[in-house]
């Protein structure tokens, strides 16, 4: 009974720990705060290519805002199903998936997110990737100038700098 | 009632970590200086686990606890890190004093397999044949791999021949070496002993060269010279009694490197390679000659120096991809070498009187490996599936020594190697292994392993394992695993000899498949087959707080360990002694059964506190009971080889327990650690001493002066602690409380004190 009593006890006071994930999300709604976008939008939308992070986007910014508008999430995994939106976050893809999505990406002015290896080298604008047990950022500012997409200085300042020829 | 109150007093520690539901109200800044979770690849082909939630217990050390340890090799950060590990300090025996053997568990140093980067890494040449702990194994040499090259450390607490192969019975240490976007750095380190010797230098370099797609050149240097610690007692062999041999650290200078780096290719293509290179050379004694009748060219008795010259080189290369169908490819080669040249000087070979050289060539010993391996995974949905193909090929290797340091009965403290004893022994062997997890549910994984390795000296095995884990509630983790494993004989065990003349008769280590081995019952080594379980649980209370409990079983059949020295008692055998003009002899042999058991215990608790201080405790319990539970063949039993029996049973202490605090405030920070120690025993001439328990304390306070200089100053068992003496003043000249050797030779922590140092770390 006290064993009983021990484990429901435990099981109601154990919460959620911080994992890799939920701090990915939470760096990708905190960089949308240092950017500035073209378009004006109602909402503010983060869309998710392959999203690898389950219900935990739903979860995490549900009712919240960010830029003071409220927070839409969309998973999509097919590179048609894109549509206009402020964040793009691309999971898993193809060499082909990931060259059209930054494409329209830089078509419709959107941010585009992702760790895959040497994402900002490429054509994608913010690369997160795992370095000294920290998340780290990198910047392609040539990519995002071709996007429309104005970053504040302060983000480069805490970040690596990549450019489009390095 | 009792367990009661205690959960409930660490119910509500964890109750007070709550209020960390913040992660979107922090700022960037923030959020970029929280750890990410630590994750580790060890125990799984599946990639990186969590090791709070992983199959089977893992333990990570990190960059900054084999900063905050204050030590310089890796044998060191591993005794101070690790409950469990143990690495005691040795003098006088040979090899052993050059060449540190250590042990999970309290079982054998050849029980354990290292890896880097999760390559299989060799063991030493050294076969430990003295009275160590170790005796009879060749462990991998810890000392060659500089730190500053280390981004973590895993330790896989389980059985893993089905994935990893021979050796990994105690466990499996892999070393992972530094990746990307790690800093450049520079320390450098001095420190001294409170009694004045036991003087260290180090200074190391680290060097990162970024590449486009995350790829790197990481190089590392380090040098390290260590001035010999002296603890000798008394030798009632002079008159007046006086200290005539070194019993202490011995003296060491050593350079090590490494070089790591990744090319990739394209998002789906990547070459790597690392390679790790060391030259040690370090110098010890034998016991003092002070037969002054026989040591015609010393007036006054000798001290025997034992040189050591170790060179050890890794080298891996690989290629690694991603085919457009998700399939994850990877194909490597690693090539392992270690070499350990003796010297001897201010010596003499006595048969040779007065024409005796005074210094002496020993001989040489070799072991090189070259590891081939593919690997295949893929992915389909919630089923992970690994296949994998490995060829070894192996020689070892014995060059004999120049013939003054042999002729007869040889250079005294170490007769060199006979020409007779040199040899080049090959073996290859090829295994197919396969590993499937399934992610049963969110909350349930199940994961086999199977392994298939043929050897050409002993034949094939099979093993497998399953392991489980299962996540009841949030925060709590259950695990279980069980698993068959094997450990190949090792080279140096199936071809070492080392013989030497005394009284005109040959004596010394035969190999098993020598005559008068076998006059004496020796045949070809089998394997060491093992049979494992573990079962433990893990409670996250908080993303602060974390309990891991984990019970372990491990049983060993056909353990091979050296015999004692045996003289011909048949006919057969006097024929055969006769034969070969030998007197005695020793050779290895599948000599018991072993059973291991015990419990881990970790208690883990982090805090951020106000004004950026931050407050950790951790506390790590280890038990182990090792016992020998079946005798194979007459040459092994309790009473014929007491000492080796007890050697596995009571050598190493069987509690052991680590506690950590740590206290960080602004530029400051400082780390106390204790370590406690439960008794051991040693046997001479077939009776038991046992050591008291002891404990030690370390301390570190590090100030950091700017954003890339810190300073450190620190000590190491800062209480001035040794262990105890032997209970008796003196059970020969060589041991007793007031002999040449006051302390066990199987100290856990060696017996020359405290040690103070200082330190400063660039970091760019």
């Amino acid at each position: 009974m006290r064993l009983l009593f021990l484990l429901s006890f435990v099981s109601t006071m154990l919460f959620g720990l911080t994992s890799d994930d939920e701090l990915k999300l939470a760096i990708i709604g905190k960089v949308a705060k240092f950017i500035t976008w073209e378009k004006e939008r109602e909402y503010f939308t983060v869309t998710f290519f392959n999203n690898p992070f389950g219900k935990l986007p739903h979860e995490m910014y549900e009712g919240k805002e960010i830029q003071s508008k409220p927070v839409r999430i969309y998973t999509i995994d097919n590179v048609d199903a894109l549509v206009p939106t402020h964040v793009l976050y691309i999971g898993k893809a193809t060499q082909e998936e990931l060259a059209a999505l930054t494409r329209k990406a830089q078509e419709h002015n959107i941010l585009t997110i992702s760790d895959i290896r040497g994402f900002a080298e490429q054509d994608g604008i913010v690369q997160l990737f795992i370095a000294t047990q920290k998340i780290r950022l990198k910047i392609n500012i040539d990519n995002a100038k071709n996007t429309g997409i104005q970053i504040k200085s302060s983000l480069l300042n805490i970040v690596s700098v990549v450019r489009k020829d390095s | 009632m009792r367990l009661s109150l205690s959960l409930f007093a660490l119910l509500t520690l964890g109750s007070l970590t709550w209020g960390d539901d913040t992660l979107l109200e922090s700022s960037l800044e923030e959020l970029l200086d929280m750890s990410t979770e630590l994750k580790a690849e060890v125990g799984s082909r599946s990639g990186a686990q969590n090791f709070l939630t992983s199959r089977a217990p893992v333990d990570i050390i990190t960059q900054e606890q084999i900063r905050q340890s204050g030590h310089l090799t890796l044998s060191n950060v591993l005794r101070y890190a690790v409950a469990g590990f143990n690495a005691p300090n040795t003098s006088v025996a040979d090899g052993s004093d050059h060449i540190r053997a250590f042990t999970l568990r309290g079982m054998s140093p050849d029980q354990v397999l290292v890896l880097i980067d999760g390559k299989r890494l060799h063991t030493s040449s050294l076969l430990h044949v003295n009275g160590t702990i170790g005796r009879g194994a060749s462990g991998v040499d810890l000392e060659t791999i500089p730190l500053s090259a280390i981004e973590r450390i895993e330790i896989l607490r389980d059985g893993a021949a089905a994935q990893y192969g021979s050796d990994a019975i105690s466990g499996v240490i892999n070393i992972i070496l530094k990746g990307y976007a790690n800093p450049n750095s520079a320390s450098l380190h001095t420190g001294i002993r409170t009694r004045g010797d036991g003087k260290e230098v180090m200074a190391d370099g680290f060097y990162s060269h970024a590449l486009p797609y995350e790829g790197f050149v990481n190089l590392t240097l380090q040098a390290l010279a260590q001035e010999q610690t002296q603890r000798a007692g008394l030798d009632s062999a002079t008159t007046p009694p006086r200290v005539t041999t070194h019993a202490g650290l011995p003296d060491v200078g050593a350079v090590m490197t490494t070089l790591n780096l990744q090319l990739p290719q394209s998002q789906s293509l990547t070459y790597y390679a690392n390679a790790i290179a060391s030259y040690r050379s370090s110098s010890a004694s034998a016991f003092y000659r002070a037969d002054n009748n026989l040591s015609l060219l010393f007036e006054d008795g000798f001290l025997p120096l034992i040189h050591a010259s170790i060179i050890d080189f890794s080298t891996t290369v690989g290629v690694r991809g991603e085919t457009p169908e998700g399939y994850l490819w990877d194909i490597s080669n690693v090539i392992g070498y270690n070499t350990l040249h003796y010297n001897s000087t201010n010596t003499m070979n006595y048969d040779l009187n007065t024409t005796s050289p005074k210094s002496f060539y020993l001989g040489a010993l070799g072991f090189l490996q070259n590891t081939l391996n593919a690997d295949l995974k893929k992915e389909f949905g919630t089923l992970d599936t690994a296949l994998g193909a490995e060829y070894r090929w192996e020689n070892y290797t014995i060059g004999a020594g120049d013939s003054a340091s042999y002729t007869g009965s040889g250079a005294q403290g170490f007769a060199g190697y006979r020409a007779e004893n040199a040899t080049s022994q090959n073996r290859h062997s090829i295994a197919l292994y396969s590993d499937l997890i399934a992610q049963l549910t969110e909350k349930l994984s199940l994961e086999g392993a199977l392994r298939y390795e043929y050897f050409t000296d002993f034949g094939s095995t099979l093993n497998a394992k399953l392991s489980s884990s299962i996540q009841p509630i949030d925060g709590m983790t259950l695990r279980a695993s069980a698993s068959n494993g094997f450990r190949a004989p090792s080279l140096s065990q199936s071809s070492y000899s080392h013989t030497s003349t005394f009284g005109g008769a040959v004596q010394g280590t035969f190999t098993p498949s020598h005559a008068v081995a076998q006059s004496l019952g020796a045949v070809a080594l089998r394997p060491e087959n093992s049979l494992h379980a573990t079962l433990g649980s893990v409670y996250q209370f908080s993303g602060e707080l974390s309990l891991m409990a984990d019970y372990f079983y491990t049983y060993v059949a056909d353990r091979i360990m050296l015999s004692n020295e045996l003289g011909a008692t048949t006919a057969e055998q006097n024929s055969t002694f006769a034969t070969y003009g030998v007197s005695k002899a020793r050779f290895f042999t599948n000599a018991v059964d072993t059973q291991t058991q015990g419990v881990d215990i970790k208690l883990d608790f982090m805090r951020k506190l106000d004004q950026n201080a931050l407050w950790g405790i951790a506390v790590w319990y280890h038990y182990n009971n090792n016992s020998v539970v079946a005798f194979n063949g007459a040459n092994f039993n309790r009473t014929n080889s007491f000492e080796q029996i007890d050697r596995i049973e009571n050598g190493q202490p069987k509690h052991h327990l680590k506690a950590t605090h740590r206290y960080n405030l602004s530029a400051w920070q400082t780390t106390l650690h204790l370590n406690a120690y439960s008794s051991y025993a040693q046997v001479i001439n077939d009776v038991q001493y046992t050591f008291a328990p002891s404990w030690t304390a370390d301390m570190a306070i590090a100030y950091t002066l700017s954003s890339q200089l810190k300073l450190t100053l620190g000590g190491e068992n800062i209480f001035d602690s040794y262990p105890s003496k032997w209970s008796v003043d003196s059970i020969n000249r060589y041991y007793g409380a007031n002999a040449i050797k006051p302390y066990s030779r199987y100290s856990p922590f060696g017996y020359s004190g405290a040690y103070y140092y200082l330190r400063a770390l660039w970091e760019l």
